[in-house]
């Protein structure tokens, strides 16, 4: 009994990581918020204007 | 592209933005059909912006590099693009309007393909009364305008602003010896679209010979200015002539040189059978109103 609710939870764990997607590597969107937390944060940026997730 | 390794990796050293239709502040793009690439440093300065399709295929052809590997060596070397154009407007106020400053502002503007230009423009006004000479500064700004104005895609409101900018520049700075120059893109850049070329320019050149300067010699020049325009216009006026007279019925543009010329009926039926669209909406707004007002003025019956 205890073997198998150990292996529901396992594959209950694995089921929901592998469900969630990996964050994306860029923002979309509010272009101005983010280059003012970029500022704020001392990080170099780059702005792709005319993209979208689709277009890229 | 976007999915790749390499953006994760790139994305550990630099932060990434997909802005859509949006452009950052002061990063004013004329071309807003182009995939851009603009690069900022750690203090949120501008360093570099570039046509990105354009830089991708450069990467490829030259050294063979897949999308994502090209989009990384861009961003390298576009944060490598220092100083950022905030820090040579430093130097020009700084410099107090220096020609070598003002030239490297230019050089900066250029090399991005004019973005951050109407941005420069406005700096150049905004700061002339830091400089040693506010009026070489407000004539400096007013050519970048000029320069800004006849790049891009034909916008009503950005004509108007200029043509605005040119005459307080001229009733403003009566007599300094920028207005030469300040006066050349009025008739071929900031009245391009405007209804009747040679009425509006007479009109400019009757109110700057009027303006009360206080001083003989600005009135002088004031008149000299005046007749150079009229000179410029001419040579327009007759440039479209020759032009419209070798033309197709249907050539594109047939209409606008019927309206720079001032023929209102022409310019009015050409109207009627011309569908207006988007950035030509107000301008054909304008030229069915001068061109209704000038034929009700010649013959005050069909009013």
């Amino acid at each position: 009994m205890r073997h198998t609710a150990t292996a529901l939870a396992l594959a209950v764990t694995v089921a929901v990581l592998g469900a969630q997607e990996p964050p994306k590597p860029y923002q979309e969107g509010d272009v101005h918020g983010f280059l003012e937390r970029t500022r704020a944060n001392g990080r170099s940026a780059v702005v792709l204007f005319n993209f979208n997730h689709d277009s890229g | 592209m976007l999915p790749s390794k390499e953006l994760r990796e790139l994305s550990k050293r630099v932060d990434i933005c997909l802005s859509g239709k949006t452009a950052p502040k002061g990063c004013d793009i004329r071309f807003r059909q182009f995939y851009w690439l603009m690069a900022f440093d750690d203090r949120g300065e501008l360093l570099s912006a570039c046509r990105l399709a354009d830089r991708l295929t450069e990467q490829e052809k030259k050294f063979g590099r897949s999308l994502p590997e090209g989009l990384v060596a861009i961003v390298d070397s576009s944060l490598k693009s220092a100083p950022s154009l905030e820090e040579l407007e430093r130097r020009y106020t700084k410099a107090k309007g220096s020609e070598g400053a003002f030239q490297a502002l230019r050089e900066k503007v250029k090399a991005m393909a004019g973005v951050g230009q109407m941005r420069l423009a406005d700096f150049l006004v905004k700061t002339a009364a830091k400089t040693a000479d506010p009026g070489l500064a407000r004539a400096r700004g007013i050519l970048v305008e000029a320069a800004a104005c006849d790049r891009q895609v034909i916008n009503h409101a950005a004509y108007a602003r200029l043509r605005k900018s040119i005459d307080g520049f001229i009733k403003d700075h009566a007599g300094h010896p920028s207005g030469v120059e300040v006066i050349k893109p009025l008739a071929n850049v900031a009245l391009k679209y405007s209804f009747d070329l040679a009425t509006t320019c007479k009109e400019y050149a009757s109110t700057w010979s009027s303006v009360d300067t206080g001083s003989d010699e600005a009135r002088k020049g004031l008149r000299k200015l005046s007749q150079q325009l009229l000179d410029h216009c001419d040579a327009e006026v007759a440039r479209a002539d020759k032009k419209l007279s070798r033309m197709k019925p249907n050539a594109y543009g047939r209409l606008r040189l019927q309206a720079r010329l001032g023929r209102a009926q022409e310019t009015l039926d050409g109207i009627r059978a011309t569908k207006s669209f988007g950035v030509f909406r107000p301008i054909h707004a304008e030229w069915r109103r001068e061109a209704a007002a000038k034929l009700s003025a010649q013959d005050p019956q069909k009013k």
